[in-house]
């Protein structure tokens, strides 16, 4: 049995198998959602109507038993916006989806009834379920429920209360491998896409599934092999490195000390606070707690940043802490509170929130009066607000522009509508072009991958030249190609450093789609999906002055460098 | 004085460190004092750092990663191990271990 496309309609709710399309034939994840909404997605259509689609597909190699690769890619035009997303999450549904050999799931229409659906996918075909009864509730509760109604094997891909909203700050939960709602897609409000169609959830179960189809096994086999062995031995991403130690907040007290950790809504780039929330406390505290520490969001997995956060005594388990999340529900609203924040969070996953687009949404509500900076326990009652569904509850489950606007805030830290990741852009300039110019809106993840000078296209970057056009442009280039396989970003930095990584992991795609990439072919895939990308983006409105960061990234000096953003214009035009 | 701050298995060196607090330490530098006699001084090895940051610049790291961030850095190249630097009272240096090989995540 070949792949397959899974179209579901929501207006009918009716949902058929379909031929996988032979253009599409070497696509997966990042390539196939950007490529299929731009071919079936009018431009400029509204991000809520029926005209929307939200398009999930894994990689190419997931599914498989190549390591670090249960990545789903989400695809849609974004209500957070208006241009097109991609996000994406590791998680196991990816791996069922792969291994039943479903290379997308395209959901179409819009119910016109109140009621919401929940999708079962199996072997044998496809079941729509009344799901109204879980409107309301939080998905911790709901996803206990929903395992032990569908048994521990299944996977779950859900929509929370901020996406009943229709909230522009909500995402995709998948499940964590314990069943925790705390695996994201959640970057650009996907979440209210899927739940304007009337879909709660997808529930894939994948019992007699054909696995991964590998077209040359042998190939396959030395490609992850490969792959593996750089994961195995890079400081970064090996076992006991730095991400498997600390996980991805290992990184916090590393941007404090740089000065680019944005504290107070980007006031100030550095705060000897940030030793609270950092990476080396959190793990301290799970060890002394009883939580889990390193940890996979999806077998098979080496690096295994991941990790399942508490309460102390080991209770009430949220799921992993992010670096971002904890900078974005921590430093940035000045709580340097790890209970606060990881209640934050556990809030953010229990309503279908993203954590960076919350955060950011939280201190420009500080900034705006609405609370005080430093106020956990406050940002925890805006949450209960959200869950009430009240007025400002709807404010602030539209994300951090809208916030900003009801609120009167001119220091609005987003671009293309999407609230900035955790590294300001005035010190780390780099990070700032990609931000600026990515087709995805404000996205640090757009654009740090392969290293150029290894793709062959050049681009080192020189800290004193200004010219950062050429490296942001291959880098959002080689993270297109790498979203793209179903291979998680972090075995970039392996690649980087240890070159048999990457021929690994062509050699593995190679090896599953019958292929005869080379390293070189990276770079050709990776712009055909990023002109892919801008050409909708083009098409529903955008111009280069969208290709902007907020003016105060030039008027005012981030201590304690004392520096302004200073890319020109030209430059950010240059980088497409 | 010169604050040191230490981050990953490099607190060790401060006195009652923990994980909770900025782990820093105050010396008081000798006259033509440079980074790497500071670091003999403390008996830090070169070989334990992956990355040092000087008054919040970057100044070393084994990261490749930093050729195409653009970090605030002190020197044209981040991969010159050369510490020959001369530091004074009022210097803020933060230093990573290899257990913290990050840059960007």
């Amino acid at each position: 049995m070949s792949k397959k496309i899974l179209r579901v309609d929501m207006s009918k709710l009716k949902a058929k198998f379909e031929d996988f399309p032979e253009e599409y034939a070497t696509m997966g994840g990042r390539a196939l959602t950007s490529t299929i909404v731009s071919n079936e997605v009018p431009p400029t259509c509204h991000p809520l109507g029926p005209n929307n689609k939200v398009v999930f597909a894994p990689g190419i190699v997931t599914g498989a038993t190549a390591p670090t690769s249960g990545r789903m890619s989400v695809g849609g035009k974004s209500p957070l916006t208006g241009g097109i997303k991609e996000a994406n999450a590791g998680t196991n549904f990816a791996q069922k989806m792969g291994r039943m050999r479903i290379a997308a799931i395209i959901v179409e229409g819009k119910y016109e009834g109140n009621d919401y659906f929940l999708l079962k996918i199996t072997n044998d075909g496809t079941e729509f379920i009344n799901a109204t009864k879980w409107s309301g509730k939080g998905l911790y509760q709901t996803y206990k429920k929903l395992f032990q109604e569908f048994g521990s094997q299944v996977g779950i891909c859900g929509v929370g209360i901020a996406a009943e909203l229709l909230g522009a700050a909500s995402g995709i939960c998948f499940n964590d491998p314990e069943g925790l709602p705390s695996r994201y897609a959640g970057r650009g409000g996907l979440g209210a896409v899927m739940a304007s169609k009337g879909l709660k959830f997808i529930v894939v179960d994948e019992t007699g599934a054909s696995g991964v189809e590998i077209v040359n096994k042998d190939l396959f086999n030395q490609g992850s092999n490969k792959l593996r062995s750089a994961l195995l031995t890079h400081d970064l991403t090996k076992p006991q490195g730095s991400l498997n130690t600390y996980g991805t907040n290992v990184l916090l007290n590393v941007i404090n000390e740089a000065g680019a950790l944005p504290h107070r809504n980007f006031a100030t780039g550095q705060d000897d606070r940030a030793a609270n929330i950092s990476g080396e406390e959190k793990a301290e505290q799970i060890k002394k707690r009883g939580g889990v520490r390193p940890h996979f969001c999806s077998p098979g997995c080496i690096i295994q940043c991941s990790e399942i956060w508490t309460k102390p005594g080991g209770k009430d388990p949220v799921g992993v802490l992010e670096y971002e999340s904890v900078w974005a529900l921590g430093a940035n609203c000045g709580i340097y509170n790890l209970d606060d924040v990881g209640e934050l969070n556990r809030a953010c996953n229990n309503l279908g929130l993203d954590t960076i687009e919350a955060g950011d949404t939280i201190a420009v509500a500080m900034e705006g009066g609405l609370l005080s900076f430093g106020d956990g326990k406050g940002a925890l009652k805006l949450m209960k607000e959200v869950h009430k569904k009240t007025p400002t509850g709807r404010i602030i489950a539209n994300g951090t522009a809208f916030t900003g606007q009801a609120y009167g805030v001119t220091r609005i830290p987003v671009v293309k509508g999407q609230g900035l990741p955790a590294y300001d852009p005035r010190p780390i300039k780099g990070i700032g072009v990609t931000y600026a110019t990515t087709p995805m809106g404000a996205d640090h993840t757009a654009g740090y991958a392969i290293a150029p000078e290894i793709l062959g296209v050049g681009g080192t970057l020189d800290p004193r030249d200004p010219k950062k056009a050429e490296v942001s442009r291959n880098l959002q280039i080689a993270t297109a190609f790498i979203d793209s396989t179903g291979y998680c970003l972090f075995i970039a930095f392996a690649c980087l450093d240890i070159p048999e990584g990457l021929e690994g992991v062509v050699e593995s795609v190679n090896g599953v789609l019958g292929t005869k990439l080379t390293v070189d072919d990276i770079a050709t895939i990776g712009r055909q999906i990023i002109d892919t990308e801008l050409a909708f983006n083009k098409a529903a409105g955008f111009s280069a002055a969208d290709d902007r960061l907020p003016e105060f990234f030039e008027e005012e000096k981030l201590p304690p460098h004392d520096v302004v953003f200073g890319v020109s214009n030209e430059e950010l035009d240059n980088v497409f | 004085m010169i604050v040191i701050h230490l981050y990953g298995k490099l607190r060790r060196y401060v006195h009652s460190s923990s994980s909770c607090k900025d782990n820093a330490i105050q010396v008081s530098p000798k006259s033509d004092e440079t980074l790497e006699s500071l670091l003999m001084r403390m008996e830090i090895s070169i070989e334990e750092i992956y990355t040092i940051f000087f008054n919040s610049k970057l100044l070393v790291t084994r990261s490749k990663t930093a050729r195409w961030l653009g970090y605030q850095q002190l020197r044209t190249s981040p991969f010159d191990w050369d510490l020959e630097i001369p530091v004074k009272s009022g210097d803020r240096i933060g230093i990573f271990g290899r257990d913290m090989a990050a840059l960007v995540i």
